[in-house]
């Protein structure tokens, strides 16, 4: 099997960019993730299969050098880019209103996908900053599942929408000659508003 | 030891410590825990550091949330066994993986994924995105200080934040034209080329190799009848 070695650099860096983001957000001390930007843009980019092996790809790097669990989350990032690549249809990430509304809805998607993983798998720890919330909401008297459930919403939810405020702000200011490479690239061809 | 004995021997001992009861479990995952951190790394990278730092936030975090009963200030036994049973399980994941990363080198997982005929795509996609990560970290850091240097404010978490776009945009584009050129090495360096190559590492199958995968095999069928050798006897 070939392919285009530009498209196979494409999803590597995507890939790299997912695990290596988190250095940079660790460096701005900001309370978000991010480890999904290179998924999301991959997936709009090329597409949804690409984008699916480029989380894919980044969540076995995070296993080999920072979290070996995270593996077990690959479902949740083929997910994510197959909606990403399906809400490129509905103007994701070629204006703002639609690009909050349909980030938001992915920070859902994600939340409730991570669920049965972190449930039955992990039994509750996910070794990232949505085990406070679990531990708060556990604190409380809520089952596991509702403590996992509303911890990974209310974290995955911001993280999702930052992550794609900021795939917009990246893809609108990209220069042609950068954006030609890609076959995503009719939805950059729309103005920002 | 040839690589793929290595993932056989990592895989059978995360089953071992999960198909054995306690307190079984709990000494194979710590003598497991043990050499992996102790074991010398032959791969040039070591993140037993991490992976440490990670272990014992993923057993602290799963104490307070079976383990602690908050309403009446006390610890539960039986949330105590749940926290253990789960503790044993990233241990041994963490165990396994720590010992694969420590010992096995680049050059022989290269061999190993051309030896099991994987597609070249899949090879040359994931030690593409291990070359990538290194050349990203480096361009992260760049990006900060020249923006420490331009004095751009970091006051509070918005101006974070703001400063979050900028970063990545330059991160980004700068290694897009990377890519391009890279890319294009790819190509004229004959990626899609059939045949041998000269710098690659021949991997050889040992007496050694079989002797561990034998013995690993015969733990696993051990361990799935148990049931029945313990209901028999």
């Amino acid at each position: 099997m070939r392919g285009d070695p530009f498209k196979i650099s494409f999803i590597a860096f995507c890939a790299a960019l997912n695990a290596g983001v988190g250095f940079l957000v660790h460096s701005l001390k900001l309370p978000i993730y991010l480890d999904s930007v290179g998924t999301v843009l991959a997936a709009v980019l090329i597409g949804p299969f690409p984008g699916a092996v480029a989380g894919v790809l980044a969540l076995l790097i995070i296993s080999i050098t920072t979290a070996p669990t995270a593996i077990a989350y690959s479902g949740t990032a083929i997910l994510i880019a197959v909606c990403s690549s399906f809400f490129t249809r509905f103007k994701f990430l070629a204006n703002m209103r639609a690009t909050i509304f349909w980030g938001f809805l992915l920070g859902v998607i994600a939340a409730l996908a991570s669920v049965p993983v972190t449930v039955y798998v992990f039994r509750g720890a996910t070794l990232a900053g949505a085990d406070i919330f679990t531990v708060l909401f556990k604190a409380t008297g809520m089952s596991l599942h509702v403590s996992v459930t509303l911890g990974g919403l209310l974290t995955d939810t911001v993280d999702k929408l930052a992550t794609a405020l900021l795939c917009f702000c990246l893809i609108k200011a990209l220069p042609a000659r950068l954006t030609s490479h890609f076959t995503g690239a009719r939805i950059l061809s729309i103005k920002p508003e | 030891m040839h690589p793929a004995t290595r993932f056989i021997i990592a895989i059978c001992f995360v089953f071992a410590a999960l198909k054995t009861g306690v307190p079984l479990n709990f000494v194979i995952v710590l003598l497991g825990l043990l050499y992996a951190f102790s074991v010398k790394s032959r791969s040039g990278f070591n993140p037993s550091s991490i992976f440490a730092r990670m272990l014992v936030f993923a057993l602290v975090v799963l104490f307070l949330i079976h383990g602690v009963d908050f309403h009446t200030h006390a610890i539960s036994q039986k949330g105590l066994r749940t926290a253990g049973n789960a503790g044993v399980r990233f241990a041994s994941v963490f165990a396994a993986t720590l010992w694969l990363v420590k010992r096995t080198t680049k050059e022989e997982l290269y061999a190993l994924m051309l030896s099991l005929k994987l597609p070249m795509v899949a090879t040359l996609l994931i030690f593409r995105a291990i070359w990538f990560l290194p050349h990203v970290s480096k361009r992260v850091r760049d990006v900060l200080l020249a923006h420490q240097l331009r004095g751009v404010k970091s006051s509070n978490v918005f101006r974070r934040s703001l400063a979050l776009a900028p970063a990545l945009y330059a991160i980004f584009a700068s290694m897009l034209l990377e890519i391009c050129d890279s890319s294009v090495t790819l190509l004229s360096k004959g990626i899609w080329i059939h045949g041998p190559k000269s710098s690659f590492l021949v991997l050889r199958w040992s007496y050694k190799d079989w002797m561990a995968v034998g013995a690993a095999g015969l733990m696993i069928v051990m361990l799935l009848f148990k049931g029945c050798y313990f209901a028999r006897s």
